[in-house]
């Protein structure tokens, strides 16, 4: 999957608009980045890339870049 | 101290405050029923001084203060053999002058800020609305092996310890409860938890109902679950089977400082009420 269809995925996820997200945006700056979100990308990752995480994994990431790299 | 004996007397008390004439604080908001109950309950005391009356009521691990003084004249509180809290609510946008003055008295008496909550209030059904998310969610925990259930008794014990070693929650959020009152609780099925295929508890919340609003929730994730998606559900659960109770909104206190419950509670569809309340606290004596 290329990578702007991967964004688009997250910026749904987040429920924000087209265009928002760029890879190297730190999570923390980003108001949507919460446990909702958090539950969101677990279910996105079980769901679309049959990839399993947990909080553990959550906790390690930083930026959108980590979300796209676990999205291989 | 002196125990409430009855209502009456409790009346008696705050009218002497009033009859002066001049302005009283007063940092009452509990409804003549609940003061009632609490006399009742053999919880409520009281200790006069120059300025007025300080009401003390029992919450187990440390008394909750709440004033009926004249504001002109000097207020005296005394440590006691539990730690003393004062919560004192307040409008965003109302004048400060009042504040400053309490804040002014507290701090001469020993007392410290520990922190600043905001009101929030959720309607049920609009947390639910995340439903389609949080289903799918839930079916995938299932599928790991992990579910959300009602407590049964002999989870009480275990959840309040959960609760009890949250590093945010303090002793002073928690209001006392009977054994009687956790007993029906549990049996209306207010303690909520995730349990993993040894039913070993992961995450858990506790609520009660008053007048017919769930208060007091509280929610602890044990660390090696924090960002899971158990709050979330544990929220959902609350509001679905409150709803299903016939209870439609929920209240509770975050704390200003704690971006990411405040995040968190947005998120969910809590609403600020625009209501904050200052936590003064005055430790026990040594």
């Amino acid at each position: 999957m290329e990578t702007s269809k991967k964004i688009e995925l997250l910026e749904d996820m987040f429920e924000v608009e087209a265009g928002t997200l760029t890879p190297d945006m730190n999570l923390c700056d980003i108001d949507e980045w919460d446990s909702m979100a958090s539950l969101s990308l677990i279910l996105l990752l079980d769901e679309q890339f049959g990839k399993e995480i947990n909080g553990e994994d959550i906790k390690k990431l930083s930026t959108i870049q980590d979300i796209l790299n676990m999205m291989n | 101290m002196e125990r409430l004996v009855n209502f009456t007397e409790y009346r008696e008390l705050i009218k002497e405050v009033k009859a002066s004439g001049n302005k009283v604080f007063s940092n009452i908001y509990s409804l003549p029923a609940e003061m009632k109950e609490y006399i009742k309950a053999e919880r409520m005391y009281y200790e006069k001084c120059a300025a007025g009356v300080i009401f003390y009521l029992d919450e187990g691990k440390y008394y909750k203060v709440y004033l009926c003084v004249d504001e002109q004249k000097e207020m005296k509180i005394l440590p006691k053999e539990k730690k003393l809290l004062i919560k004192n609510v307040y409008n965003k946008c109302q004048s400060i002058q009042t504040e400053n003055l309490l804040e002014h008295s507290l701090l001469k008496n020993g007392f410290y800020k520990a922190g600043v909550v905001l009101q929030v209030r959720a309607e049920c059904s609009v947390v639910m609305k995340k439903s389609s998310k949080i289903d799918k969610f839930v079916r995938m925990m299932n599928r790991n092996g992990y579910y959300c259930i009602s407590a049964d008794q002999s989870m009480q014990k275990e959840i309040e310890a959960l609760i009890d070693h949250d590093s945010i929650i303090q002793d002073y959020h928690i209001e006392y409860r009977t054994e009687e009152e956790k007993y029906k609780d549990i049996e209306q099925g207010l303690f909520l938890c995730i349990v993993d295929k040894q039913k070993e508890i992961c995450a858990a919340s506790i609520a009660t109902i008053q007048n017919g609003i769930a208060e007091g929730v509280a929610i602890a994730v044990r660390e090696e679950y924090k960002m899971n998606g158990f709050a979330p559900v544990l929220t959902y659960e609350r509001c679905k089977r409150l709803y299903d109770q016939g209870v439609y909104f929920i209240n509770g206190w975050i704390l200003e400082n704690n971006d990411a419950s405040i995040k968190y509670h947005k998120s969910m569809g809590y609403q600020f009420t625009g209501h904050c309340a200052d936590e003064w606290i005055l430790e026990k004596t040594k």
